[in-house]
């Protein structure tokens, strides 16, 4: 299930506010529903606010046949629950007939995941780390994943402690059989494969090697609490507590969880400030992270972010701006005379700077603040000392110029051109 | 920041009404001014077009030409100008809100988000007689930012260059506009080189030598 179209009639902010959410014209995926989509802009705008209307037809979901593009937009009846096992079912229609808001959706939908929506009490838990039996309620909506994955884990872990101790116990007693059993366990292992060593190569420690740590593969069996949980040690393999995880980290395995789990496919994924607790270099990341685990989804993400931002296609944002009367409405990158073509937009996200973006695309009047302009003006006056030191100065003063001129200039960070 | 020659006036109703005004003003309306238009045209002619601080292009030069006046008056309907009315100094807005001699046509982000109420200093007021931007100021050619004339002595030098600031002349996205004009004339002014005014397009440019050569070429 994918959105290709929203229109909400009058919405709070958003009044006659309609959203095109395909690929333009000149690209490979011409007229097809964006794979993933980047929602920015002022807070109060409504990026949450789209993100929480995407969210709800997941819980009431009809379906139409569309007779025409008029009546993906007009038609507001309600007709029949979405059968989500009807194959032939290629169009959905979600009507909200208390705001009239309306989504044209493609496909089949299954599930929507919602990450930080209204649950800002659960956006920091600890949900991989915590015992299950004292941090159920801080799990928030997170906690039948957790339970689910868990359940998954100590099931194959008992199982292999079983089948060790019988090797164990072969060793001392029937040295005949030991090496068939070992065959054994050889060929059960790679019947049942590993959960947390899925978890840990194909989800978590993709990111978590970023920050030097990975999951504990190795059974690590002093107390029964040992499997009921899953661990995080440094790459030397030293543990690291549960309490001493960084909040980033936290968030990384949080939001990891559920796509882990759920291994979603054709699936709207809503996800609310994706940069919470990362540094930049790993914002720049996370998208390519989120997006390569799952198959065939939608993925919405709201961010303040220019970092994340630079990780969209232009047609991929949508940037929300105030009208002089309060409503909304979406800030287009091609003129809006011309046609909707790769060719005509004018700005790409992917290609500028980071501090073009902030400029361009997040309308930072200026790339840096006055500060810095004034100490341009101090480096710029010591140039001008500098070119005029001829005869005036001594060898001695002109050093110290030069000095005073090196120091601003490498707090910021300008490279000049010694030639001019 | 070019000097302004504000003497040239077309509309010649509009300055009799503001004569005769006296010391009080009626209360300044912007746009819904009666002589909202005739006042803004005739700074256009005055200030060739570009932004009374930081040169930017404002207006094209079809839309101040003399003839456009009649008896007094603006005549043309919708001139296309982008930029903002700006009182020099805010303290005499509020009294003398069409004073000519404190209104300039600025750009419209110096004017609502930069210079506001700043307080202002008359050492950089372009319409003065004694002001004259080949001697107060000077170009950095790699950080396209205007500075004070590094001869001058050092409290004059801060007091101009406090008014750079207020004026926004380096804010960064004008400087980027600058140094990108600049790159379209082929132009690269020496290190030390004075004030000069690029003008408003390739065919209007007014320099003046520098101390040490003329223009160079890059």
């Amino acid at each position: 299930m994918k959105v290709s179209h929203i229109y909400i009639k009058d919405n709070h902010q958003f009044k006659d506010f309609e959203l095109d959410l395909t690929y333009p014209a000149g690209h490979p995926k011409a007229g097809k529903p964006l794979d993933k989509v980047c929602i920015i802009g002022q807070s109060g705008t409504g990026k949450t606010s789209l993100l929480n209307k995407l969210a709800k037809p997941a819980e009431k979901i009809y379906y139409s046949e569309p007779t025409t593009k008029s009546d993906q937009i007009n038609n507001n009846q309600i007709t029949t629950p979405l059968d989500f096992n009807n194959k032939n079912s290629s169009f959905i229609k979600y009507v909200n007939s208390d705001s009239d808001i309306r989504f044209t959706l493609f496909d089949n939908g299954y599930l929507v995941y919602k990450n930080g929506i209204e649950s800002s009490q659960s956006r920091y838990s600890l949900p991989i780390m915590i015992d299950a039996h004292t941090g159920e309620k801080d799990l928030g909506e997170n906690l039948q994943y957790w339970k689910d994955i868990i359940k998954d884990i100590i099931v194959f872990r008992e199982q292999e402690i079983q089948k060790k101790l019988e090797i164990a116990e072969l060793v001392t007693t029937n040295q005949e059989l030991l090496q068939a059993e070992l065959d054994k366990f050889n060929e059960w292992q790679k019947s049942r494969p590993n959960p947390l060593k899925d978890l840990a190569d194909n989800y978590l420690d993709k990111l978590l090697s970023q920050f030097h740590l990975r999951v504990r593969q190795s059974l690590d069996f002093k107390k029964t609490e040992d499997i009921k949980t899953i661990k995080i040690e440094t790459i030397e393999g030293k543990e690291v507590p549960n309490n001493l995880l960084s909040t980033g980290t936290k968030q990384i395995i949080l939001t990891t969880l559920p796509l882990y789990a759920s291994k979603p496919t054709k699936t709207i994924i809503l996800f609310d400030e994706p940069e919470r607790s990362l540094y930049p270099d790993i914002q720049t990341k996370i998208i390519d992270f989120y997006t390569s685990l799952s198959t065939d989804c939608q993925f919405f993400f709201a961010t303040h972010s220019p970092l994340i931002a630079s990780c969209f296609e232009p047609w991929e944002i949508i940037e929300l701006k105030f009208k002089p009367d309060g409503s909304v409405y979406r800030e287009l990158y091609y003129d809006s005379q011309k046609e909707n073509h790769v060719d005509n937009y004018t700005i790409d996200p992917r290609y500028l700077r980071w501090d073009s973006i902030l400029t361009r695309i997040f309308d930072l009047d200026n790339d840096s603040n006055e500060a810095r302009t004034r100490k341009l003006m101090e480096l710029a006056t010591l140039r001008s000392k500098l070119h005029k030191a001829n005869g005036k100065l001594s060898v001695e003063e002109k050093q110290k110029l030069q000095a005073q001129f090196e120091k601003l200039a490498n707090l910021l960070d300008w490279e000049y051109d010694a030639e001019n | 920041m070019q000097k302004i020659d504000k003497t040239q006036i077309f509309s010649t109703v509009y300055k009799k009404w503001e004569e005769g005004c006296g010391p009080n003003h009626p209360s300044y309306n912007s746009s819904n001014g009666k002589y909202y238009y005739d006042v803004v045209m005739n700074l256009f002619h005055c200030q060739k077009g570009v932004c009374a601080y930081s040169e930017i292009s404002l207006c094209d030069d079809d839309y101040y030409q003399f003839e456009l006046w009649n008896n007094g008056k603006y005549s043309s309907q919708k001139p296309e100008f982008s930029g903002a009315l700006d009182h020099f100094d805010p303290n005499l807005k509020p009294t003398q809100g069409w004073l000519w001699s404190n209104l300039f046509m600025v750009s419209k982000d110096i004017n609502d988000k930069h210079k506001r109420e700043k307080a202002v200093d008359y050492i950089l007021k372009p319409d003065l007689n004694d002001y004259d931007p080949f001697r107060l100021l000077e170009y950095d050619n790699q950080l396209h930012v205007f500075i004070a004339n590094t001869d001058l002595d050092k409290v004059l030098q801060q007091r101009i260059n406090d008014m750079l600031e207020v004026l926004g002349i380096n804010l960064s996205w004008i400087k980027k506009s600058r140094k990108n004009h600049l790159l379209i004339l082929n132009i690269k002014p020496p290190l030390g080189d004075f004030y000069r005014f690029f003008g408003n397009n390739v065919f209007s440019i007014e320099c003046k030598p520098s101390r040490d050569d003329s223009a160079d070429r890059v």
